[in-house]
């Protein structure tokens, strides 16, 4: 799927409460296709909740969302990728059956392309996911979500609880994987000094509400900063 | 079909360990009932064999709210919300391997009771009693039983979907969710029940003795029973879109 319009999520006034707390308080973001976009924030920022907004897996109070143009049903969720922070996985299923899980459920995934990554990250396709570390869970979401060639790619805290030795073995292979044509990804990370120089955008997210956002490049020239440091100074 | 027979393989898979727990657990009682036949009179025999089948609809309504209660515990829910499926077709997929469960304990069952009682209280039998007549009403009792087991297994799923749209008490919820709803179910299809007399009732043949055996044909309505099944899908469905649109992780 090329991609052909500027955006490839637009969300409008979106609110978010959880039993009486504003999780989001009027986001409004359009989030560039083509691009990697970084989503920075503290803990309790409403990343995640922003993240499952757009993946369909949670239900805003109010606003509008709109995923490459359409309002987001069960069909549309075949062009997106989620990766959730938790292990979101069946601890009964190897990695080999939950790639042959994801396999028959999503029409773009690339059972190939699924093996090729599980030998790069150094997996053994027939362990279950109860004997895996939190890394090794890591990279099986990663594994699931960069075998399918689909247009958009949500990441929540990727490199959460992997070691910094394969954080950086897997930013390279998430970059190796993209395709600036067809995919856009979101990303949110704490890890944000290893994955800045992959971001051409950036959301800075504070208690619900957008604190500043803007090409990641703009940004660091205007400010004569890293993205890191910016953060620093937004988040004070 | 193949991402549903997937999620069909993945709920059987995850019901499996319970499914051979339930048949061994039979299997043991009926083997028990099996040894004593020799001793204990054969009516009580007969009438302890049945004892595992008044079990199963607890069992269903039970297998009904863990169906979608372990999915949010374990956060599985973030691989289903995910999925490109309708919401009906993930809850058909735990309906129908609840059902083949439902099904394979049933039949199971059912030959045990057979093979213990065969000697004793199936051959003592009066002769006007015959073999096909035997297993024609064991045929038509089962089905019966299985379609109406499937009930409870509906309601408790439904109770448990719409208790996730609160924080506490979700167990209380699901309680009054599960009664109000049978009560709901009950009283409408009862009001509906009308609509459908046009449909032929149900023929059923049944002994009759009185001095001497006759064979007697009655007709059970079937209007209350479609409109009852009607029902059931109905629900089956509000909580299937209740998934797909509404719930959330």
């Amino acid at each position: 799927m090329e991609i052909t319009k500027n955006n490839v999520v637009e969300l409008k006034n979106i609110r978010k409460k959880y039993s009486g707390v504003e999780a989001l308080k009027g986001i409004n973001v359009d989030i560039p296709a083509g691009k990697i976009t970084g989503l920075i924030g503290p803990n309790g920022s409403g990343k995640s909740t922003m993240l499952k907004i757009i993946a369909g897996l949670t239900q805003a109070t109010g606003g509008k969302l709109e995923v490459f143009g359409k309002k987001l049903d069960y069909n549309l969720k075949d062009q997106i990728a989620f990766l959730p922070e938790i292990n979101h996985f069946y601890d009964w299923m190897t990695i080999a059956e939950i790639i042959n899980f994801t396999n028959t459920q999503f029409s773009n995934f690339d059972s190939e392309k699924a093996s090729d990554i599980t030998d790069f990250m150094n997996l053994n396709s027939e362990m279950k996911i109860k004997n895996l570390s939190k890394g090794m869970v890591g990279r099986v979401k990663l594994i699931l979500a960069m075998s399918r060639n689909v247009p958009l790619i949500i990441m929540d805290e990727p490199l959460a609880g992997i070691d910094p030795k394969s954080r950086a073995q897997i930013l390279e292979s998430l970059i190796n994987e993209y395709n600036a044509k067809t995919q856009s990804i979101i990303l949110s990370t704490h890890e944000v000094l290893e994955a800045e120089k992959f971001f051409d955008y950036a959301i800075f997210l504070e208690n619900g509400k957008i604190k500043l956002e803007g090409n990641a490049d703009d940004l660091r020239k205007e400010k004569n900063k890293s993205i890191q440091d910016i953060s620093k100074e937004v988040f004070i | 079909m193949k991402s549903f027979l997937s999620l069909y393989k993945k709920e059987i898979r995850s019901m499996f360990f319970f499914m051979i727990v339930s048949i061994l657990i039979v299997l043991s009682w009926e083997l028990f009932l099996f040894y004593k036949s020799s001793v204990w009179p054969s009516g009580l025999v007969l009438g302890l064999s049945f004892l595992p089948v008044s079990f199963f609809p607890l069992i269903m309504l039970w297998q009904g709210y863990q169906s979608y209660r372990y999915e949010w515990k374990d956060d599985t829910i973030y691989m289903l919300l995910t999925l490109p499926s309708p919401g009906w077709k993930i809850s058909l997929a735990k309906l129908a391997a609840g059902f083949s469960y439902y099904l394979s304990v049933i039949l199971f069952t059912v030959f045990m009771i057979f093979l213990v009682n065969d000697k004793t209280f199936i051959s003592d039998l009066p002769s006007y009693i015959s073999r096909s007549y035997i297993y024609k009403s064991v045929f038509f009792g089962g089905l019966f039983y299985l379609v109406f087991g499937m009930i409870p297994y509906v309601l408790s799923q439904f109770s448990c979907l719409v208790s996730r749209f609160y924080s506490k008490f979700k167990g209380l919820i699901s309680i009054v969710v599960f009664i109000l709803t049978n009560y709901v179910i009950y009283r409408v299809a009862s009001l509906v029940a009308p609509i459908f007399n046009w449909v032929p009732n149900i023929p059923v043949t049944n002994i009759a003795v009185n001095g001497e055996a006759t064979f007697q044909t009655i007709h059970i309505n079937s209007a209350p029973i479609i409109s009852l099944v009607l029902m059931i899908i109905f629900i089956f469905y509000l909580g299937s879109l209740l998934l797909e649109k509404h719930l959330e992780v």
